[in-house]
């Protein structure tokens, strides 16, 4: 799995629209100063910040599929990239730039998506905890995206913010170095948690009487580990926007081939995650002249899956 | 029974709002008791000296065919891009005395309104997105918008009984068009050959000087849009159709985009495409910030020294005042002669840019040089000597 998403990751090195449509030779990095440059300066950071995106979105999967033990909840559907996005948006308006007020605010209102989405499901009368989650994930996802629309078109006058385009389909165009320094601490810690804990993730998935029974202090860690998973979304929606499906699809995937067990879903995940992102801007950087938002391919390619998995024989959940 | 009141109460309601559907007279007098304007704005202005009250017909962007018995005395502007349609507009003399209401959106912090109607403060300033429950209390005779506001705002207009004219204005052919049906609308067709021969002369000189240009001798040119909003820096081409493309072509210039001009409106693409393409001369155009600054900040980047254009000292700020001269408002003439002078410096080397800025204000707005030296000079930006 490991030499796989390197493999991906050296390949992806060499595509682009230098010099020519899709294929860089490895010699021009020895004779061209300027293609040097754009691996060093473009393409690095770029398939640095995608590796980030993808890991964090699809550990962040796993976690709340695990945790809320839900296999169709995501980060896009339970209000928390919407949320992140929101905070973004708002951050921008009130400092005018990037930095990490961006990322902080970015965090508290994901933390918020996610704690309303949670709330409200439990204030639901009718339907199972699957179907009540699901409806107030859309409903908090709902109501940020409008929150991001709002502050677009009334909110800003200058036009500081970028084109709502951004926000809802995503991109990597502008990631530089700075942007990946500044994902870095918040995307390293979350993803460090979440791996160190990852066996406690299996007792979570239980009930609470069985997970209480056998030594989990269910409350602690629960917080723990959402906390965790929100910081990396926070990190890298606030830098490429709402990006979905990854984090829905990942973990099925990573199920499908590593069983159900935390143990071995969660690095599946994180290099899975990763690997499919750096597949995915690649296309949205190379395919065409013009760049294609990223969130169109992870959409495109992950509901794909998605009806491949659901379609096959013998595909089941096991919470 | 208890199930069937709420039934029926739903019912009556819906009877209620069927008897009050819009055939015109209703929402009319709605708006009247709504605090209409005063009966003294709801007559006829007197119509300019020489006009004749006849019924005019005209054909808008659309298609519409329209009749007015007479040109309308109450217009108003309304929708996105309705500066492009004022600016416009205000080349005749008869809008300062017909335009009753307009919503104004300022691409820059100042508008030129002020300069060319002196009875600005008098009319009403629509807000942003206004709908038609706000524009109908001005009572127009005409309502004036682009062509893509159709759906969302022309056609509730129209159910209110209220005449509406479409226009384009986004390309010189379009622009011909539109500047006649403006000269109809308002009365005043000789007006409207006037502005149409002061663009023929134009581009017939910047077709002139591009007389025997073999199709080698077109440099490559990258019009880009430098966009930085939120902080973060995206470049963005033109659609291949659109204005800008065209003044590239029109000026002398090979648009090197086009493999990527297929979307519908601007589309982003990374540096690494602008250093496949590597054009031999890059027009920046920003309109939100000073291009001049954007330029000055990517020539200090490694990447971009490595290309061409930057070598050779080919990378411009396209040039604007109250907006950037690249689009489709009635400076695109301006912006198409400085983009010839900026392609082929040889060719129209005694092209004077100054000149050609106070010719036009004087002679499409009526300014003197005096205005035009204190209130538009000292707005002008972008890579111009003047």
């Amino acid at each position: 799995m490991t030499a796989g998403l390197l493999l991906v990751f050296g390949l992806s090195i060499f595509i682009g629209r230098y010099p020519q449509p899709y294929w860089m030779p490895l010699k021009l990095l020895g004779e061209d100063e300027l293609a040097r440059q754009l691996v060093t300066a473009l393409r690095l950071p770029r398939l640095v910040a995608a590796l980030m995106l993808g890991a964090s979105l699809a550990a962040a999967g796993n976690v709340l599929q695990m945790v809320f033990r839900n296999p169709l909840v995501s980060p896009g559907i339970l209000g928390v990239s919407q949320g992140a996005g929101f905070g973004a948006a708002l951050a921008i308006l009130a400092f005018s730039s990037r930095g990490l007020a961006v990322e902080l605010s970015a965090f508290v209102f994901a933390c918020l998506g996610l704690a309303l989405s949670y709330l409200i499901a439990r204030q639901l009368r009718y339907g199972g905890w699957v179907l009540r989650l699901i409806l107030s994930g859309i409903a908090v996802s709902a109501l940020f995206s409008a929150g991001i629309g709002l502050l677009k078109y009334l909110a800003d006058p200058l036009t500081q913010l970028p084109e709502i385009t951004f926000w809802l389909l995503g991109g990597l165009w502008g990631v530089t170095w700075r942007e990946v320094l500044l994902m870095t601490p918040f995307v390293t810690l979350g993803l460090l948690v979440v791996f160190l804990m990852r066996w406690r993730l299996n007792l979570l998935s239980l009930s609470e009487e069985t997970a209480f029974s056998l030594g989990s202090r269910i409350g602690r860690e629960r917080t723990l580990l959402l906390v965790s998973a929100v910081a990396g979304i926070a990190a890298v929606t606030a830098v490429a926007g709402v990006i979905g499906w990854v984090g829905l699809i990942i973990p099925h995937i990573a199920r499908r081939i590593f069983g159900a067990s935390a143990q071995a879903t969660v690095p599946a995940t994180i290099l899975i995650g990763g690997g499919f992102v750096i597949f995915c801007d690649t296309i949205a950087r190379s395919l065409r002249a013009g760049e294609i938002p990223l969130g169109i391919i992870t959409s495109l390619l992950g509901a794909l899956i998605f009806i491949l998995l659901m379609a096959s024989v013998g595909a089941r959940w096991k919470p | 029974m208890k199930s069937q009141k709420p039934i029926l109460v739903i019912t009556l309601f819906l009877l209620l709002l069927a008897a009050c559907s819009p055939g015109g007279s209703s929402s009319v007098q709605t708006s009247e008791q709504a605090g209409a304007p005063d009966l003294e704005q709801t007559q006829q202005a007197e119509l300019t000296p020489g006009e004749k009250p006849a019924q005019i017909s005209l054909t808008d962007a659309n298609g519409n065919s329209l009749s007015f018995e007479g040109p309308p005395q109450r217009i108003v502007v309304a929708g996105k891009a309705g500066q492009l349609i004022l600016h416009s507009a205000y080349m005749f003399p008869e809008a300062v005395e017909r335009f009753v209401a307009m919503e104004q959106r300022k691409q820059r912090d100042i508008s030129m309104l002020p300069l060319v109607d002196p009875k600005l403060d008098e009319k009403t300033q629509l807000e942003k997105d206004a709908a038609a429950e706000q524009i109908a209390p001005s009572q127009p005779d005409a309502v004036l918008m682009k062509t893509y506001m159709a759906e969302s705002l022309g056609e509730p207009l129209e159910a209110l009984g209220i005449s509406v004219v479409y226009f384009d204005l986004e390309t010189p052919e379009q622009f011909n068009r539109d500047i006649q049906v403006l000269g109809t609308l308002l009365g005043n067709p000789e007006r409207a050959e006037q502005v149409l021969s002061f663009y023929q002369d134009r581009l017939d000189r910047v077709e002139a000087g591009l007389n025997g240009l073999a199709p080698d001798e077109r440099p490559g040119v990258l019009l880009i849009q430098h966009d930085s909003k939120g902080g973060e820096i995206a470049f963005k081409v033109p659609p291949e159709e659109w204005l800008q493309t065209m003044m590239v072509q029109l000026a002398g210039g090979e648009p090197a985009w086009t493999e990527a001009a297929e979307g519908g409106g601007w589309t982003v693409v990374n540096f690494e495409q602008i250093a496949a393409w590597n054009p031999e001369k890059i027009i920046l155009v920003d309109y939100f910030s000073d291009p001049e600054e954007a330029i000055a900040g990517l020539v200090q980047d490694e990447k971009w020294q490595a290309l061409k254009a930057v070598q050779e000292s080919n990378i411009y700020a396209f040039p604007g005042d109250f907006l950037s001269w690249d689009q489709p408002d009635p400076r695109w003439i301006l912006g198409l002669e400085w983009l010839a002078k900026v392609i082929h410096p040889e060719r129209f080397d005694s092209l004077d840019m100054l000149e050609e800025l106070k010719t036009f204000y004087s002679e499409m707005y009526g300014l003197d040089a005096e205005t035009v030296e204190k209130e538009v000079l000292p707005l002008v930006n972008g890579d111009i000597d003047l």
